[in-house]
C-alpha cells in the first residue's frame, strides 16, 4: 500500500513537473512574443483596443498595488474580515 | 488565473444577457445542489466565509510579474469547498469586485462562468487523482493547472463569441491575440499551482478533515 502511495505519487510529481515545465515554456514564448505591458494594456492589445496608458507601473508597494478603490477594498476586506471571525466563534471549525 | 479584463460595454447588450442568464442557471444548479443534495452544515459556511474573504483579498492584488498578473485561487476554492459552494463564492468575489471597480458589472456573468469552470475542473481533478493515490501536492497542482488551463479556453470561446464592439479585427486577429494572452496566463498557472499545492498539503497535515470537499 505504501509503495503503492509512494509510486502515485512520484508519478503524480512527474505529470506535475512536466504541466510545470509546459506551462513556462508557452508563457515565456508569449511574454515575448506580446512583450511587457500591465494586465489591462494585455488585454486592450489582445482585443485591438487602443490603450489609453493609463496604468502606472512601479506604484505601491515593491511594485504590489491594489485594483479598483482602495478604500472600498479595505472597507469590504475589514467586513469580510469580521464576517469571518464572527463564523469562526460562533460555528468553529 | 482568467479574467475577462475588459470595460463594461465591450461586449453588446445581448450578449451580456446572454451570460448573465447562463451564469444565473449556473448558480441556481449550485443552490438546488446545495439544498437537495447535499446539506450545508455550520463547518461548511464558516470555510466558504474564510475563502471568499481570502480569494477577494488575492484577486485585487496587482502582482508586478510579466508587466502586471492577478492570481484568484478559483482552484483552491474548488478543492476545499467544492464546486456548488465554489460557484457561490466566485460570485460574490466578482461583484464584490466590480464594486471596488475592477472588472465590469455587465461581465460578472461571464467572469463567473469562466471561474465556475476553473472551480470544478480543480475539483474534478484533485478528486480524480486522488482515487490514483497521487500525493496531495502534486494533485492539488495538477488540478490548478488544468482548471486555470480551462478557465482560459472558456475565457477566449467567449469572447470570441461575443466579439468586442468598436474593434475592426478579424476573429482570427482576435484568436491569435487572445492566445498570447492566455499564455502568459499560463506562466501566471503555475505559482498559483505551487501556491494552491502547498496550502493543500499544508491543510492535510494539520486538518485532514477539511478537505472534504475534495474526497478521494
Amino acid at each position: 500500500m505504501t509503495d503503492n502511495l509512494k509510486s502515485g505519487n512520484g508519478k503524480g510529481l512527474m505529470i506535475f513537473g512536466l504541466l510545470v515545465l509546459v506551462f513556462l515554456i508557452m508563457g515565456l514564448a508569449a511574454y515575448t512574443i506580446s512583450g511587457h505591458m500591465g494586465i489591462e494594456d494585455r488585454f486592450n492589445s489582445a482585443v485591438g483596443i487602443s490603450g489609453e496608458g493609463e496604468e502606472e507601473e512601479g506604484s505601491g508597494f515593491l511594485g504590489f498595488n491594489i485594483e479598483g478603490n482602495q478604500l472600498y477594498y479595505l472597507i469590504i476586506f475589514a467586513a469580510l474580515a469580521i464576517l469571518c471571525a464572527v463564523l469562526y466563534l460562533k460555528f468553529k471549525l | 488565473m482568467a479574467h475577462i479584463h475588459l470595460e463594461d460595454g465591450a461586449f453588446s447588450l445581448q450578449w451580456t444577457l446572454v451570460w448573465w442568464i447562463i451564469s444565473i442557471v449556473a448558480i441556481g444548479l449550485c443552490l438546488y445542489w446545495l439544498r437537495n443534495v447535499k446539506k450545508v452544515d455550520n463547518r461548511t459556511i464558516t470555510i466558504a466565509g474564510l475563502l471568499t474573504a481570502a480569494a477577494f483579498a488575492v484577486f485585487q492584488v496587482n502582482i508586478p510579474l510579466f508587466g502586471g498578473v492577478h492570481l484568484n485561487l478559483t482552484p483552491l476554492i474548488g478543492i476545499l469547498g467544492g464546486p456548488a459552494i465554489g460557484g457561490l463564492i466566485v460570485l460574490i468575489v466578482n461583484i464584490l469586485s466590480a464594486a471596488i471597480g475592477h472588472g465590469g458589472w455587465g461581465l460578472i456573468g461571464a467572469n463567473v462562468l469562466v471561474n465556475l469552470i476553473e472551480v470544478l475542473t480543480a475539483y474534478e481533478t484533485f478528486r480524480w487523482l486522488g482515487r490514483m493515490n497521487v500525493g496531495t501536492f502534486a494533485r492539488a497542482g495538477i488540478g490548478t493547472l488544468i482548471g486555470l488551463l480551462l478557465g482560459n479556453v472558456v475565457m477566449l470561446a467567449i469572447i470570441i463569441i461575443s466579439g468586442v464592439q468598436g474593434v475592426t479585427q478579424s476573429r482570427a486577429d482576435l484568436l491569435y491575440g487572445l492566445s498570447l494572452l492566455a499564455g502568459v496566463n499560463m506562466a501566471v498557472a503555475v505559482i498559483e499551482a505551487l501556491i494552491t499545492g502547498y496550502i493543500v498539503s499544508y491543510i492535510e497535515r494539520v486538518r485532514p478533515d477539511m478537505l472534504d470537499g475534495g474526497r478521494k
